[in-house]
């Protein structure tokens, strides 16, 4: 049966694909599941389609890309006029017509190698796996049109292990209608999944070097039990239980509601691909303290103007704590700051849909 | 748009190798084999030396895990060296499975070493029955039937069986590069490994000196040298000896391990033979080089062949001993004068009639012996094998690429056959999409 030629920006069948790991439910997910919200809201008919991906042991990996890889998506029933894929190895499946908007690639591979992070670094067949990533992503990405990313520090990575350009789309965090300020209270905040990279012991650490009783709440699911045992051990070690609170995984509403009470956001990931957190601070019209090597973070915050950039030290984010609880005046009106730098950056679905269905 | 030849840019940090092979005491060719190379090696290449243990027949899951591990902390790749003697080569073989390898493969045929590891590591002959099934299926499970019982007892074993279910295949799946030194066997040992193979002439720099000294008795000095196994024909060679008319003319030295020995002593009793055949074992290389140095022939025969190259007829040539080789394999494709070729299963009479020639014309012999000096010194200088080697430094992102991919396709395809997906155009579909995908074959 003859495909008919694909349509253009109106009323488009679009599946987006994506890579997903059950029972994980960070950021990309939430983005995958938006953006097939916008498109439908635009007009098209949208579906995601979430590949199963399994990353140890490394040669997993290998039939996860393969399987992607031997994926015709083209056609079900009718043709797919497009398809958008957001990670690897998602973004190998077949299609002729096909746009990556690059959330990661497979950092393991890449800035992770030779980090503890990197499981591939000491596995066996580790090198040979992360040639292949390295390879296939060089290939199959050169040879899309249509390639942009979440944010500049994902366009950067791209450039440097692959030689490769990409445009970058930002996008507005799921929940920005939601976001409001009700006032500047006596806590920061840290929403986020608990694991190594969010570094949330870096800020227990800090803690214990402020000079004020700073308090902080975080919230989020851990991603193990093992990291959720070892968070709570460390607060009790550092003898912070009446100064920190740890809500779990919270509801939306919760999650609004202390974004909108905070005195301050406070975010130190490492190498953060893009960070919801930090535009929802904004949105919420509160600071952000982050550090230097936080990703994401550092293309919206900039240090004196929107929040604080510290060093990746206990001892830096704790002085940015300090400064945050002191001055209650600077704190509110960076975060004033963030709100306006929000909307001057123009973040917007409308943008990303053009550039993608274009 | 972006260039789809673009390649990616990882890091290109220098590569560090560790070297498996039995050394020097090690009674094996290869020992001094490895010495020579890593000695001529120098500077070139980022090498650390892990010799096989000689003071056990086996090596512990315990100690291979603690061993791999060291690989993976170090980052190093293993250059392991294959051949058919297990003790020699029992961690080599062990490495080349479980992590990606860079193989030196000495012998073609390696159905004597799982035979070895049947019958050392896990006592029993199961091993091996799986191990033909693994490789050659329902059919290579009938042939492990034939060749060995379920005691254990080698039934039979032919150049047919070796040529076709050589069991080199249980080596590819980790395979990096494969180095033979065999030309001829360059295309098949890729086909079977699905790995790049490379040939290097086997090193071996001339190095005896000794002086040939006269013969005391006038007797034909005839030597046999190395790990005699069933494939280098004593057997016949003692029929040879046995049958000729002239044979208290001929004087035999034997060096080196003798399997069934005791059925070699028995049949030079019986043949009485007692004053012409001398079983030396294991010696010091300064009276086996002199011994060669003496030799009016060194019998250097191989029926069947297991596809190596022989370091001891290097030695043969090295010593400008005039030696006799089975016209198979490696060996026929020396140059004709630098050896005398006898065809397989005619080994009796060849030798009969070699003897009859040095009989008549000693100085025939003498100068086959220097043509195969003048041969090695040319053809077979270690720093052939050292470019190859040193090389590696930067072909290994290209091979580890290569592996990967590999990998991808035949686990793909195992998958596929475990669970009756496969179909005769799945193997064209799997390299279309791997080769799409990045793999440089």
């Amino acid at each position: 049966m003859p495909s008919s030629p694909p349509k253009r920006n109106n009323n488009m069948r679009v599946i987006v694909v994506n890579a997903h790991v059950p029972f994980v439910r960070g950021g990309a997910e939430l983005l995958a599941e938006s953006l097939v919200e916008q498109l439908k809201a635009a007009g098209h008919e949208a579906e995601l389609v979430r590949i199963p991906f399994v990353w140890y042991p490394p040669e997993k990996i290998l039939d996860c890309a393969i399987a992607s890889s031997l994926l015709d998506v083209s056609r079900f029933a009718e043709s797919i006029d497009l398809c958008i894929a957001l990670k690897f190895p998602a973004y190998l499946v077949q299609h002729p017509n096909k746009a990556v908007w690059l959330v990661h690639q497979h950092r393991q591979a890449y800035e992770l190698w030779n980090t503890s992070f990197s499981d591939l670094t000491t596995a066996a067949m580790g090198p040979e796996v992360r040639e292949v990533i390295s390879t296939s992503d060089t290939r199959v990405l050169a040879s899309i049109p249509k390639l942009y990313t979440i944010s500049e520090t994902v366009t950067q990575r791209i450039l440097s292990h692959n030689n490769l350009t990409a445009q970058t789309l930002y996008h507005p965090p799921p929940i920005a209608d939601h976001l409001l300020c009700s006032g500047y209270e006596d806590f920061v905040f840290y929403p986020s999944r608990f694991n190594p990279m969010k570094r949330q012991e870096l800020v227990l650490e800090a803690l214990t070097r402020t000079r004020h009783p700073v308090r902080c709440i975080f919230a989020g699911a851990a991603d193990s039990a093992t990291v959720a045992s070892d968070f709570m051990d460390a607060i009790r070690r550092f003898g912070l239980q009446d100064r920190v609170q740890w809500l779990g995984p919270i509801s939306t509403p919760v999650l609004v509601e202390h974004y909108a009470r905070t005195l301050a956001v406070v975010f130190p990931p490492l190498d953060e691909d893009y960070g919801y957190v930090t535009l929802e601070a904004m949105l919420a019209r509160k600071a952000v303290v982050t550090v230097a090597d936080a990703g994401g973070p550092t293309e919206f915050i900039r240090d004196g103007q929107e929040g604080w950039v510290a060093q990746p030290t206990a001892d830096a984010l704790a002085d940015a704590l300090d400064r945050v609880w002191e001055d209650r005046r600077e704190t509110r009106r960076r975060g004033e700051a963030g709100f306006e730098r929000y909307n001057d950056l123009g973040i917007s679905w409308g943008s990303v849909l053009e550039a993608l269905t274009s | 748009m972006n260039d789809a030849s673009a390649t990616g840019t990882l890091d290109g940090n220098a590569h560090e190798f560790t070297w498996i092979s039995p050394v020097p005491p090690a009674a094996t060719e290869i020992a001094r084999y490895s010495e020579n190379i890593l000695r001529s090696l120098g500077g070139r290449l980022s090498v650390s030396v892990a010799a096989e243990p000689q003071d056990k027949v086996r090596v512990s899951d315990s100690e291979i895990a603690a061993f791999l591990n060291s690989l993976l902390l170090r980052r190093s790749i293993a250059i392991c060296n294959i051949g058919n003697n297990y003790p020699y080569h029992k961690l080599a073989l062990e490495v080349a499975r479980a992590t990606p390898s860079i193989l030196i493969l000495h012998d073609f045929v390696l159905q004597h070493l799982f035979l070895g590891e049947a019958h050392l590591k896990f006592e029993g002959w199961e091993a091996y029955r799986l191990i033909m099934r693994r490789c050659y299926g329902a059919e290579g499970e009938q042939i492990a039937q034939l060749v060995v019982d379920s005691q254990g007892k080698l039934l039979y074993q032919s150049p047919e069986i070796c040529k076709i279910f050589p069991l080199v295949e249980d080596l590819g799946r980790n395979c990096l590069l494969g180095i033979t030194h065999n030309p001829t066997l360059v295309e098949d040992l890729g086909r079977r490994l699905a790995a790049p193979v490379v040939y290097a002439p086997f090193p071996y720099d001339p190095a005896i000196t000794a002086s040939r000294r006269p013969s005391q008795d006038g007797r034909m000095r005839l030597v046999q040298f190395g790990y005699l196994g069933g494939n280098r024909c004593l057997n016949e060679v003692l029929d040879a000896i046995a049958l000729h008319p002239k044979k208290h003319r001929l004087k035999l030295d034997v060096y080196g391990s003798v399997a069934a020995h005791q059925d070699v002593a028995s049949k030079i009793e019986l043949h009485g033979l007692a004053s012409v055949v001398t079983l030396h074992g294991h010696v010091s290389d300064e009276i086996l080089d002199q011994a060669l140095v003496d030799a009016d022939l060194v019998i250097n025969l191989r029926n069947p062949t297991m596809g190596e190259a022989s370091a001891s007829q290097l030695r043969a040539f090295d010593a400008s001993a005039p030696s006799v080789v089975t016209d198979a394999g490696w060996y026929s494709e020396l140059p004709d004068g630098t050896v005398l070729k006898i065809p397989a299963g005619e080994e009796i009479h060849g030798l009969s009639g070699i003897f009859d020639r040095w009989s008549e014309r000693p100085e025939d012999l003498r100068s086959v012996g220097c043509e195969g000096r003048r041969y090695l010194t040319f053809h077979h200088r270690s720093d052939l094998l050292v470019d190859v080697l040193s090389n590696l430094q930067g072909e290994i992102p290209q091979l580890r690429r290569n592996l990967g991919f590999r990998s991808m396709a035949f686990r793909a395809a195992g998958h596929a056959r475990r669970n009756g997906l496969a179909h005769p155009g799945l193997a064209a579909r799997l390299m279309e999409r791997v080769n799409l995908l990045g793999l440089q074959w």
